[in-house]
């Protein structure tokens, strides 16, 4: 095979031989695993009734077209993009700013993880922590993982910038990794840190905004 | 003053470089010189410490928001395996 291949998750050749031949264990077992994230994910674009017409629709697709799938990506990042193409054609549609083409210029990627005014230590100067920061993180668990906190991520993530909010979806929520996230949303592995980086960093201030009292 | 830019402490880099690649090193990105700037900072420095275990806890709880309720199966799914078994068996023939 050729080296375009080489990155190619070893499983997805043995899924496609299933699809291809209409195995319904192997189909099954694939639309399980991936069905409820591709959903999520498209909730990001459109409301929830319009984001399982769209998975569904994609599941279709993935149906029709799985005889064409070259290997070239993983088998989920190729399905992740089917879906991708046709949620941003029907966020378009109705008038939804949607974000891909911006990828790369995410607003606030200058932007510090940390308020520079909160970094200036009394000897060594600019920044510099001038004292540990409060230790929310150990607050106990009634107060970090009840509802209230939920929402207010929930509040955060829709807060981030578009392209944040892909990447801290896909490596944080849906725990992708970051080669497949890469692949998914066909950004530089760069690129992908740094919004990753801005997106928990935004995160993690609104958190100690919130707790800090 | 060290708003030179030119560190000359214990602790190699100041809190707001170290604060930037905390990403970096979760995913274990950094370079071989970085990794020891951002290892050795790290060891003095509480506040970064911090920091980075707040960071963690963040995508702790960020992972802990995924709405578990969604279907796991698609409303269409007898129509889509349909769909395969009759492509799957047009190709046999």
């Amino acid at each position: 095979m050729t080296e375009e291949r080489a990155h190619t998750d070893d499983g997805d050749a043995a899924v496609v031989a299933g699809l291809r031949r209409g195995d319904a264990d192997v189909f099954r077992a694939l639309v399980a695993e991936l069905n409820p994230s591709l959903v999520r994910m498209a909730r990001l674009y459109v409301p929830n009734a319009q984001a399982e017409e769209v998975v569904q629709e994609t599941w279709l697709a993935v149906v029709r077209s799985i005889d064409g799938f070259e290997g070239r990506a993983r088998l989920k990042t190729w399905i992740f993009r089917i879906m991708l193409n046709k949620v941003r054609t029907l966020a378009a549609r109705e008038q939804r700013i949607v974000p891909f083409s911006s990828v790369g210029r995410a607003t606030g990627d200058d932007t510090p993880s940390v308020d520079p005014d909160c970094l200036n230590h009394v000897d060594l100067g600019r920044g510099y922590w001038p004292e540990a920061p409060f230790r929310w993180d150990e607050l106990p668990a009634n107060q970090l993982e009840g509802t209230e906190v939920r929402l207010r991520i929930d509040a955060g993530l829709q807060a981030l910038p578009d392209s944040q909010r892909e990447v801290v979806s896909l490596r944080d929520v849906e725990g992708w990794s970051s080669e497949e996230v890469c692949e998914a949303l066909g950004i530089s592995s760069v690129n992908q840190r740094v919004l990753l980086h801005r997106g928990r960093a935004a995160l993690r201030g609104m958190l100690e905004e919130y707790l800090h009292d | 003053m060290t708003d030179d830019g030119f560190i000359q402490n214990d602790l190699r880099i100041r809190c707001s470089d170290a604060i930037e690649l905390v990403t970096d090193y979760l995913d274990d990105a950094l370079n071989d010189a970085d990794l020891d700037d951002f290892q050795t900072h790290l060891g003095l420095c509480e506040g970064c410490q911090v920091f980075l275990d707040q960071v963690r806890k963040t995508v702790r709880l960020v992972s802990d928001t995924a709405d578990t309720t969604v279907d796991v199966m698609p409303a269409n799914f007898d129509e889509l395996l349909s769909a395969l078994q009759e492509k799957g068996a047009a190709e046999e023939i």
